[in-house]
């Protein structure tokens, strides 16, 4: 490619955010910087938002987003777009690190006091900036509606506060087979809902 | 303990939120390997832990981040495309890349990894690492997550324990060890591959005083070896000059 346009508007038919980030990281690949700078205001505060949800600590969130960016950077040749999408691919990428990082001796320390005091569940009550972000609320709300109590608990220790099973077992004072089942029945129930297929 | 066959696909949940130890999680992407009902359901949590991910509020980090990471773009190679199609776009891959791209990473997960399989108590100084436990911290991480790879746990005579990990794949083996005593300064542990045909020698270990190490050996491990520790006078010995204290045999 000779010149760089937006690619949003170069494809205004194709230019939802999965697909314009999926070719923001195709170019990202190829070592194209301004693509990067592109791909990075897209998702950079979402990316930041899920970070800062499980470690709660500003400048540690801030470390681990570069992280992850620069994870982005280096392995995004790796990204197969006929293997999955580019919101995917981003977000397990920093949900991943994120939770390396409140594993790690220095963040797990003060995890069972926060435990006690701390709400897993995604705070819906936030007043969402975009239309856009709302509808990913409100759809992951009313999935969540349809998961039993224990479901719930599991799937939200594990995804929103980054505990292993073998934590949310002992959390749950449950035995680490139900958690796997609960972990399993959840997400199965959560992706029908969702309309996830493969 | 690792579950096997049927139980391994009823971790992919489990895999998709993050919420696998190491073990689980080696296990369960080797299943993927050989499962494309889990590959399957695999991606298809992804998809929808990514979506629990979109649900958090937003927050837009202060522009210095973006100013930084921009910086170190410059000198921040690219990894080239994985010529196997069999790790693209795959967790595995993303972890291969953090391990061999970053030494210091490299090193503290191979800690992580040896701490996992000792039971805890080694520990890795990063910040006074030399290039070549650098490097043997590089090949461990590749025998390490190497598909094959087989580890083999004893218990050392008078106390201790012992475990060999290798890959065929790899012809390469490393052992670490945890309560073996230390020597008088004139004598050494060296390691040798041992089969029918005699001992090749494969290096020295370097006890400290706490009676932890590990090491990767040196040479080139043949199918069926076994791997010995003998006590030699310092500088080490081209054959062994007394009995094993401790012999390892590779299933």
């Amino acid at each position: 490619m000779s010149h760089e346009e937006d690619v949003g508007s170069e494809h205004p038919a194709e230019g939802t955010p999965a697909v314009v980030q999926r070719d923001l990281l195709v170019r990202v690949a190829q070592g194209d910087q301004r693509a990067f700078s592109d791909l990075y205001d897209q998702v950079a505060p979402r990316v930041f938002g899920l970070i800062k949800r499980l470690l709660r600590d500003h400048a540690q969130s801030e470390e681990v987003t570069q992280e992850v960016f620069l994870e982005i950077w280096q392995t995004a040749s790796r990204f197969d777009p006929n293997k999955g999408g580019a919101t995917t691919w981003i977000f397990t990428m920093a949900h991943r690190r994120a939770v390396d990082r409140v594993r790690s001796s220095q963040s797990s320390r003060d995890r069972d006091t926060r435990i006690g005091i701390r709400d897993h569940k995604v705070d819906y009550d936030h007043v969402s900036e975009t239309i856009e972000v709302r509808i990913e609320h409100e759809r992951v709300e009313r999935a969540m509606t349809q998961l039993t109590e224990l479901q719930r608990q599991a799937v939200s220790l594990a995804y929103y506060g980054g505990y292993s099973h073998s934590e949310v077992s002992e959390l749950l004072s449950v035995p680490i087979g139900t958690v796997k089942t609960r972990l399993r029945d959840g997400m199965i129930r959560l992706r029908d809902e969702l309309g996830v297929t493969s | 303990m690792t579950p096997r066959g049927a139980d391994l696909t009823g971790l992919s949940a489990a895999y998709a939120l993050d919420a696998l130890d190491a073990a689980d999680v080696r296990a369960f992407e080797a299943h993927m390997d050989v499962s494309a009902e889990a590959r399957t359901e695999a991606a298809e949590f992804a998809d929808t832990a990514a979506l629990l991910g979109l649900a958090v509020d937003p927050e837009t980090p202060l522009a210095t981040l973006k100013a930084s990471i921009m910086a170190q773009l410059a000198s921040t190679p690219q990894v080239e495309r994985e010529p196997d199609a069999r790790f693209s776009g795959r967790a595995e891959s993303i972890a291969q890349a953090r391990w061999f791209s970053r030494p210091v990473r490299a090193l503290l997960a191979v800690a992580a990894a040896v701490a996992l399989i000792v039971g805890g108590g080694i520990a890795v100084t990063t910040i006074n690492a030399t290039t070549s436990q650098q490097a043997s911290a590089d090949r461990l991480a590749a025998i390490y997550a190497a598909s094959d790879m087989t580890s083999i746990k004893t218990t050392m005579e008078g106390g201790g324990e012992a475990t060999l990990v290798y890959a065929s794949s790899l012809a390469t083996a490393a052992l670490i060890v945890d309560g073996m005593h230390s020597l008088p300064p004139d004598k050494v542990y060296e390691l040798w591959y041992i089969n029918d045909d005699g001992a090749r020698p494969a290096g020295m270990l370097n006890v400290g005083a706490d009676g932890t190490t590990w090491c990767v050996l040196e040479g080139t491990m043949l199918h069926g070896d076994s791997v010995g520790v003998t006590v030699e006078p310092r500088g080490g010995s081209t054959t062994p000059s007394a009995d094993p204290v401790l012999m390892i045999a590779s299933a």
